[in-house]
């Protein structure tokens, strides 16, 4: 291949590349279908023997009309956050067009150019991890191509220049030739790749250390960007864009019960994120109270090394304490989600984190940083008495209330309902309000499950105006997903005075024995209700039916879950430790760096251990397991290091006898069948017969002979096979090979004197 | 020898790049954009690393350059050698430079040109060359050599410039002499065959001398030896080729030369002609065997004495080549021509004849009569197998 077709080939490759980058962030693989086999075609077309270009008016007019559509596009719908993907959709049109054109090398450098534009334009929109990979992969491309060019173009100009200085039609003169063969492009291949480490380390070094703000600002909980992982902090009826059929890992549970089993629990744990006690019925929404208890918000400071009570005062933790193990492994945000309710709390790492008493929910105050914490322990009772209620709440109850719910027509089906399941919403004689609303709820959510259909298909549930979603949901359709099951309980509960939220968080259904966790997916994000139930209680209904749940779980498996753990830790990988390395991960890597050494070893070490484990525990074999990761891992060293050694003699061999060329196969068959050579160059250094780089292999066994006379007929022999395998292309049979080697082995030497 | 970085347009737009990625990465919280600016600054930094590494353990020196000719393709080669056991050098460019560090680009040359290597091995030692096209005949004095190169991404070039002084004479442009003119020139009243001063193998006696072992026995002078018992043989002389002396007169200084008819033409361009005409005449004497000397009229440059032959053509071309015409005229005598000397005579002038510098059989040229006296137009044949001939002398002496 010659150089222009070289780089040409690279630089299509990068073509191809710049346009899987901008599908990719831009998530229209349309782009990569349509504009990847375009590309290719140039190939085929413009760089074959008989080439077939496009005119330069023909690209001329093709860059015209793309400037007109983008320009008719931005007319349309002009947003200013569409200027970067117009500019992309340009370049991408002009960047394929020209690549069916006759270019010369400044246009070769304008198509890198575009292609530049292109994949910068692209970084601006999209953090995702595959496009991360696309993006690292087009970096050492580029580096390629762009040191391809420039021996390339360089050559060009040199031709050229060297033809205008000429006059025409004077004295004809030798042509410059480019030699760029085999040697060449190995030279090439092996610069580009240091310059491609070189350039990859201090990237890191850049990123690692270049200055940075903190990633979440104050008030905000999360990276809206990167938080897309079914959970919502607020509920939309209408839009509704939350349900998601993702199976991607967000974190990983451990039950363990007070025995120090790990378990699972008898029911769906139920792990709260959000609550939502306001409905703003104009838009169909749930949202957080706006009058949020701050006077209740406790900060406290949590240790990696033991649990922090979460209570004013000591919670008994003899009552059925559960112990909670949560791992994220995709997901990272603020919240430390938790089934009700948590007496005390533990990181993997020291932790500030708001406690809010009012609702039992914790944040991350200190840090809020995506890559915060890569894990957290729980403490929680199911079954909390009043005493620990009353200390977590600080003591303080919040007022009960008789709420109301703004959407009057839902009152009016509460009671039609009521009515129709013959259940008196009032309080009985002898009754609490607590008791009241337990009964009257339960009433209620059966009746939900009983007459509504619990689907994720929304295709058939049009908005109507003027009728409120909750409504529609409870009187025209009948049917939906959690969200709306969870809403009309809530407000439902609300229209008859029964004090109800509506909650958000992930619903921990799928338990992995291998590992014994739960695995929580995006899929498993969910709402219930909760209602009140107690001064300082408040109980979960989930509306939602548990065995379509678990159908729905059921059917969403399929065998790449088994494997997804991969990729998903690499994801959250990706999204803890690039897309959210901040202020606070700098501070964090310094703080790592200069403390004690010991200690890191130590940790390494331990979360080397607990690796191991999870990887038994997967594989279920038990305590023999490690005996069977030990034989692993020593026969990947024995083959790490005898590769490495074959490799080393291999090549060693090869400088002996002079071969810095020549294609794989050749060397390979020399390699294997000059093996005795080597042998026996070794058996002569020991007796103090050393070859000089200059001596042909012939002069050295005459010197040898010389001296040790004894050597003559092995050595001749010896030097015989030599000369007809490096140069008279003889290869020898598995007996001859045997024979040399022995022959080599045994050579009858006497030491050489100096 | 110190490293030389010269920052190219596209390198000052790269660093510009570069900054406002990173403004873009410090005000926007994307780190993959803090990663492709890590990646901006890295190149920049690799770039300068790569180059200079390459540069170290380079030499090159010049080939010497034996003849070089206006009007036809200087071909100077040079020599890179990599002395670095690992590292291998790209996309070299070798030029010429003066002491400055600017790029040559005498007024007698067409364009600069630039030798190119696309890769130098480690340990290796490669030839390339860059091909120059002189227009006029003068010393081309070469003081520095520049190796270069871009490589590995362009933003800037990195140079390293080697002193190796070297003068190249370029001597004066060749014509062929119209039609009939040399066989007029050399068949004249004193310019035909004649006795050699020299013995040789022709016909006319030259002298007598003591027989020596070898001898041939024809060659025995047997009458003397007959009166005289002493043993002589005959001397043969051999027989002289035409002569044919050009004289360049330039002794008139330039604002005095008298010239009219052709617009825009110099007094320089005229001695000029004169010059390239009597080495075409020169050439062409030598082609056809005759024996040629020169004399320069108005320097004190000696005459350079009657022979013939290739390296005879060689001493009077670079004679020609060395005439500086900046200097001060001095006197329109010369010894040679005092001297009665038994030859043709050409008297070459830029403009007016003046008949009075020379004998009365000379021919007297003018160059501004060059289209009529020179076949400017047609003369590629000829030089294609002159060409043919120095390249083959090249190729013997190389």
């Amino acid at each position: 291949m010659t150089l222009r077709r070289r780089f040409r080939f690279w630089l299509l490759f990068l073509l191809v590349f710049s346009v899987a980058a901008v599908a990719i962030a831009t998530i229209r693989l349309w782009l990569l279908m349509l504009c990847g086999p375009i590309l290719v075609s140039s190939w085929y077309l413009c760089e074959g023997h008989r080439p077939l270009f496009f005119s330069r008016t023909i690209v001329n007019i093709g860059s015209v009309i793309a400037l007109s559509l983008v320009a008719l596009g931005w007319l349309a719908n002009p947003e200013t956050g569409r200027v970067m993907e117009l500019l992309g959709l340009f370049v991408l049109a002009l960047i394929v067009l020209r690549q069916f054109q006759d270019r010369t090398t400044r246009e070769d450098a304008q198509q890198i150019i575009l292609a530049s534009v292109l994949v910068i334009s692209s970084t601006i929109q999209s953090d995702r991890f595959l496009f991360g990979i696309i993006l690292l992969l087009w970096v050492i491309s580029l580096i390629y191509v762009v040191m391809l060019f420039q021996v390339y173009s360089g050559a060009v100009g040199a031709r050229t220049q060297r033809n205008q200085t000429i006059p025409a039609g004077s004295f004809p003169i030798s042509p410059l030739e480019v030699r760029f063969g085999p040697q060449d492009l190995s030279r090439m291949r092996l610069t580009a790749s240091s310059a491609c480490l070189g350039i990859l380390l201090i990237s890191v070094v850049v990123f690692i250390l270049f200055p940075r703000q903190i990633l979440f600002r104050s008030g905000v909980p999360g990276n809206r960007s990167v938080q897309k992982s079914g959970f919502a902090e607020t509920v939309d009826l209408i839009a509704s864009e939350r349900i998601t059929t993702s199976r991607r890992e967000v974190f990983t549970l451990e039950w363990i019960e007070p025995g120090g089993v790990s378990t699972q629990w008898a029911k769906p744990i139920l792990l709260r994120g959000a609550i939502l006690e306001r409905y703003d019925s104009a838009v169909g929404r749930w949202v957080a109270s706006n009058t949020p208890w701050e006077d209740r918000k406790s900060s406290l400071q949590v240790a990696p090394d033991r649990f922090t009570e979460l209570g004013e005062s000591e919670i008994d933790q003899q009552i059925q304490t559960y112990t909670l193990w949560f791992e994220m492994r995709s997901m990272a945000t603020d919240i430390f989600f938790s089934p009700w309710v948590p007496v005390s709390i533990t990181t993997f790492d020291s932790r500030e984190i708001t406690f809010n008493r009012s609702n039992m929910l914790m944040t991350d105050s200190g840090r809020r940083s995506i890559s915060s914490y890569s894990g957290y322990g729980l403490r929680v009772q199911p079954y909390p008495t009043e005493v620990a209620l009353k200390s977590l709440e600080g003591g303080i109850s919040s007022p009960a209330v008789t709420p109301r719910f703004p959407v009057q027509q839902i009152g009016v089906i509460t009671k039609e309902v009521l009515s129709e399941m013959e259940v008196d919403p009032e309080i009985a004689d002898g009754e609490t309000i607590w008791q009241r609303n337990r009964r009257v709820s339960g009433v209620l959510m059966d009746w939900l499950e009983q007459n509504c259909l619990y689907t994720t298909d929304l295709r058939e549930f049009i908005q109507v105006a003027g009728e409120d979603p909750i409504e529609s949901f409870l009187t025209r359709y009948r049917f939906g997903h959690c969200e709306y099951f969870a809403s009309a309980l809530t407000a439902m509960c609300r229209s008859i005075g029964i004090e109800s939220r509506l909650v958000t968080g992930y619903v921990a259904i799928e338990y992995d024995e291998g590992i014994q966790r739960y695995i929580v997916r995006e899929s498993n994000a969910h709402a219930w209700t909760e209602i009140r139930t107690g001064t300082y209680q408040w109980t979960g209904l989930d509306p939602s039916p548990r065995s379509v749940l678990e159908e729905l779980q059921a059917a969403n498996q399929s065998w790449s879950d088994s494997w997804r753990w991969v990729y998903d830790r690499i994801d959250f990988f990706w999204n803890s430790a690039i897309v959210g390395y901040d202020q606070r991960s700098q501070k964090n890597l310094t703080s790592r760096f200069t403390g004690n050494w010991r200690e890191a070893f130590d940790s390494t070490f331990s979360s080397f251990s607990a690796w191991l484990q999870s990887v038994n525990r997967f594989f279920r074999l038990g305590i023999a397991g490690y005996v069977w990761m030990g034989a692993v891992l020593l026969i990947l060293i024995c083959f790490v290091l005898a590769f490495a050694s074959i490799h080393r003699r291999r090549r060693l061999l090869l400088v002996q006898i002079g071969v810095n060329s020549g294609d794989a196969a050749f060397r390979r068959a020399l390699t294997s069948d000059l093996q005795f050579w080597s042998v026996a160059l070794s058996r002569l250094s020991r007796f103090g017969y050393s070859k000089g780089n200059e001596e042909s292999p012939l002069a050295f066994s005459k010197r040898v002979i010389n001296t040790s006379p004894s050597s003559e007929p092995a050595l001749d022999r010896l030097v015989q096979l030599l000369y007809r395998v490096r140069f008279g292309a003889h290869r020898l049979k598995p007996e001859e090979r045997s024979e040399a080697l022995r022959l080599a082995r045994t050579l009858e030497l006497s030491r050489n004197s100096p | 020898m110190k490293l030389r970085y010269h920052i190219h347009l596209s390198g000052f737009l790269f660093i510009l790049l570069t900054i406002l990625v990173g403004l873009a990465a410090a005000q926007r919280p994307n780190n993959l954009i803090v990663w492709g600016f890590g990646v901006l600054l890295a190149m920049i930094l690799i770039s300068g690393v790569v180059g200079a590494s390459m540069m170290r353990g380079l030499t090159v020196r010049r080939l010497e350059i034996r003849r070089a000719s206006a009007g036809e393709p200087l071909e100077i080669r040079y020599v890179v050698k990599n002395a670095s056991r690992w590292r291998s050098a790209f996309a070299m460019r070798v030029k010429e430079v003066n002491r400055k560090g600017k790029m040559i680009n005498f007024p007698m040359l067409v364009a600069p040109s630039h030798g190119w290597l696309t890769r130098v091995g480690p340990g290796e030692t490669q030839i390339c060359d860059a091909v120059f096209w002189p227009s006029a005949r003068g010393v081309l004095a070469l003081e520095r050599i520049r190796l270069s190169t871009q490589f590995p991404f362009g933003f800037n070039d990195r140079a390293l410039d080697y002193e190796n002084p070297h003068e190249i004479l370029v001597q004066p442009r060749l014509h062929p002499v119209r039609g009939e003119l040399m066989r007029s020139i050399a068949t004249g009243e004193l310019g035909g065959f004649g006795m050699s001063r020299q013995p040789g193998p022709g016909e006319d006696f030259y002298s007598v001398r003591e027989f020596k072992p070898g001898d041939s026995i024809r060659q025995i002078a047997w009458k003397r030896f007959g009166s005289t018992e002493d043993l002589l043989v005959i001397q043969r002389s051999v027989s002289a080729p035409p002569r044919l002396r050009v004289v360049l007169n330039l002794s008139r200084p330039q604002e005095k030369l008298r010239f009219d008819g052709e617009a825009g033409i110099t007094a320089d361009q005229l001695e000029e002609r004169a010059i390239t005409m009597a080495a075409s005449l020169s050439a062409a004497a030598e082609k056809d065997g005759l024996e040629f000397g020169l004399s320069i009229l108005g320097f004190d440059s000696a005459s350079v004495p009657l022979r013939r032959g290739y390296w005879h053509r060689e001493r009077v071309l670079t004679t020609l080549a060395r005439i500086d015409l900046s200097k001060p005229r001095g006197s329109s005598e010369s010894d040679v021509l005092r001297e009665e000397e038994r030859s043709s005579l050409v008297v070459i002038h830029p403009a007016r004849i003046d008949p009075r510098c020379a004998p009365d059989h000379a021919l007297h040229w003018s160059a501004t009569k060059i289209n009529q006296l020179l076949d400017l137009e047609s003369g590629k044949g000829d030089q294609s197998e002159d060409e043919h001939r120095v390249n083959q002398q090249k190729g013997m002496f190389a």
